[in-house]
């Protein structure tokens, strides 16, 4: 199918302002990320002049305890993040796409909303409600903060892989003597499991990136990442900040490409949803 | 053996299926045959326990199944859409049942490995559903029901996505199959011929309840409604006006002050009219006129519909009706059988035993 439009003389994409144009493009997408790189290798100690190649910078990232903890902090919210969405968001997904219910048309928006609603708006409302139930700004809000959106886009993702789910391969299990759980088990479970890693993936990412409900719901002691480089940067953008970027970068590339590699393998059942999503 | 007793589903205030009485014995290859919507699939989702009688019961070797849920009954399904299991191999595939009962690794091996020898699958056991054609995916979902060794396996129009050439050659290895292990069968299906050709008994369903059940020959020979007449085989219908009994036989009379003999029962406490029904090979074209204990109408020779061994001849008969015969195009015997032409006028003979008459 693909083929044929390629070989008409039709195809879009062939004309020099088109080339210039895709070129233009990725140059704006990539040459902040590239000078990134480039300046974490920096001797200088100011962002904006070259003092020749270093490691020195990535050394005193290793040693920063501060850093350290940061990152610490970051994985153990974006893990509990995933579990927890991932664990409520599938169960929303299920109830969902498998009953009908009255109201089940506004559960569907009301499962929408943190997606469409502005972070800053949630986020406030977030630390209204910790302060109004005297919760201790830590590490749990901001877990709790996270998964409430998670759950959204983890529903979303395995809702749709659903979707495509043939539900009389339900009543073929049970035929074969499956009860509920077994069908859920054997039947439901490895056919949705793509989804529901995709899901997860997408929580624990969205996780690691977020500042501004993290800025709101964090407390002492609980400084993420995004909140470690910010506060950085308010004392003068330092090599160091890039080296920790750069690091960052590869760490997504890698990921991405795990993804892509699980996509492929057919023993995870083919199309995740993640690439659609993010 | 199963018997259903007054077996009623309503969707709404439709009824799907009312007061259906029905028993069907051991090792018998039982057919529900009837058109779409007359309640058969409803029927057969109420026996496999996907559905819940709003009246009536149903009883396997005398055991209410009423309460018991799908998956703890001695019985299996093999679906129209095959719905097999798109993560699993065939050979998981298969073994999902005795997994799920607990079976021994040994055991599950030696009996998946047997099934698949029985469906002519051996070698295609790492095989995923995806990577078969509709007629292995078909042998598979068999395969799954019967390796659990079901009382009953129900059937549900299982050779209708099948091509034609495919469905007859599964048509003779269900048979086959059926006879092999002793299984109860009870087939769901829209198509006719498949019935007559596989079944040991049929049940005509329309409209919710059972029309006429029967041996195939019962059912294509002796219909017992213009329904049952209608939706199996090729039938000619001819409405009768006045029926006259005499002691060796009746007459028949038609519009038009013609009438002929036969000598077929008349139907009981009927409403409505009473049709003469009599099947394309049951006619035959003459020059001649009819022979002795025959009846023989004048007739015009409307057109030929060539079918290679045969053919059909659409004929109009005088002062009415329009009727199909069947014309062997070749003998056995290798002499030429006679030839007719379209246009000619001709006489169309039938023995006084032949057709039926029907009530509407």
């Amino acid at each position: 199918m693909s083929d044929l439009g390629h070989q008409n003389d039709l195809a879009f994409g062939r004309g020099f302002t088109v080339r210039i144009i895709t070129i233009g493009g990725l140059f704006f997408l990539y040459i902040p990320i590239i000078i990134l790189i480039i300046f974490s290798f920096n001797a200088s100690r100011f962002s904006s002049q070259w003092g020749g190649f270093s490691l020195k910078w990535y050394v005193t990232m290793i040693q920063d305890g501060a850093l350290w903890s940061a990152i610490r902090n970051t994985l153990i919210i974006a893990i509990s993040n995933a579990v927890l969405s991932t664990i409520l968001g599938t169960l929303a997904a299920l109830a969902l796409s498998r009953h009908r219910y009255r109201f089940s048309g506004l559960y569907h928006k009301v499962l929408h909303m943190p997606i469409i609603i502005p972070d800053i708006v949630q986020a406030v409302s977030l630390l209204m409600l910790f302060v109004f139930f005297n919760f201790t700004l830590g590490l749990v809000s901001v877990i709790l903060a996270h998964a409430s959106f998670s759950i959204s886009f983890v529903a979303l993702v395995v809702m749709a892989r659903l979707a495509g789910f043939d539900n009389r391969l339900e009543e073929a299990a049970m035929d074969l003597g499956a009860n509920r759980w077994q069908v859920f088990q054997k039947v439901i479970l490895p056919n949705i499991f793509p989804g529901i890693l995709a899901g997860a993936l997408l929580a624990f990412t969205l996780s690691i990136d977020d500042f501004v409900i993290t800025f709101f719901t964090t407390g002492v002691g609980s400084t993420t990442l995004p909140l470690k480089i910010y506060s950085m940067i308010k004392f003068g953008i330092t090599p160091e900040i890039n080296a920790i970027s750069t690091l960052l970068v590869v760490f997504s590339i890698a990921a991405v490409s795990a993804i892509h590699f699980f996509e492929k393998n057919p023993k995870t059942g083919g199309k995740a949803h993640v690439k659609n999503i993010t | 053996m199963l018997e259903l007793r007054g077996l009623t589903k309503l969707y709404g205030d439709f009824p799907a299926v009312k007061d259906l009485d029905l028993v069907v014995q051991d090792s018998e290859f039982f057919c529900l045959l009837g058109p779409s919507g007359c309640g058969k699939t409803t029927t057969l989702r109420m026996i496999a326990g996907f559905e819940q009688p709003d009246a009536g019961e149903i009883l396997l070797n005398g055991n209410n199944l009423s309460r018991i849920p799908a998956h703890k009954r001695d019985i299996n399904t093999v679906f129209q859409s095959y719905a097999l299991f798109p993560h699993l191999s065939v050979f998981e595939n298969i073994a999902f049942g005795l997994r799920i009962s607990k079976r021994h690794e040994d055991e599950i091996s030696d009996r998946v490995n047997a099934m698949l020898k029985l469906v002519a699958l051996d070698g295609f056991e790492g095989r995923m559903p995806g990577r078969l054609s509709g007629g292995q995916q078909q042998r598979v979902t068999l395969a799954r029901a019967l390796v659990n060794e079901p009382k009953i396996l129900l059937l549900d129009e299982p050779l209708a996505a099948l091509d034609a050439k495919l469905r007859l050659q599964m048509q003779v290895e269900l048979s086959n199959i059926q006879r092999q292990i002793g299984i109860t069968f009870i087939f769901i299906t829209h198509n006719q011929e498949e019935a007559l050709t596989m079944a040991d008994r049929i049940a005509v369903m329309d409209q919710g309840h059972i029309c006429q059940i029967g041996g195939p020959d019962d059912i294509y020979l002796r219909p017992n409604s213009k329904f049952v007449a209608d939706f199996i085989g090729q039938m000619n219908f001819i409405k009768t006006s006045k029926i006259v009994s005499h002691t060796e036989s009746n007459e028949i009379f038609l519009a038009g002050e013609r009438s002929f003999l036969s000598t077929q029962p008349i139907p009981e406490n009927h409403r409505g009219d009473i049709f003469f029904g009599i099947r394309p090979e049951q006619l035959r074209m003459s020059r001649s006129g009819p022979l002795t204990r025959e009846n023989g109408f004048r007739a015009h020779i409307l057109n030929e519909i060539y079918y290679g061994d045969s053919s059909i001849f659409v004929v109009e008969l005088e002062k009415g009706e329009t009727v199909s015969i069947m014309h062997q195009n070749y003998m056995p015997s290798g002499s030429n059988p006679e030839s007719f032409l379209e246009g000619e006028d001709i006489f169309v003979c039938w023995g006084i035993q032949a057709g039926c008459l029907l009530p509407e």
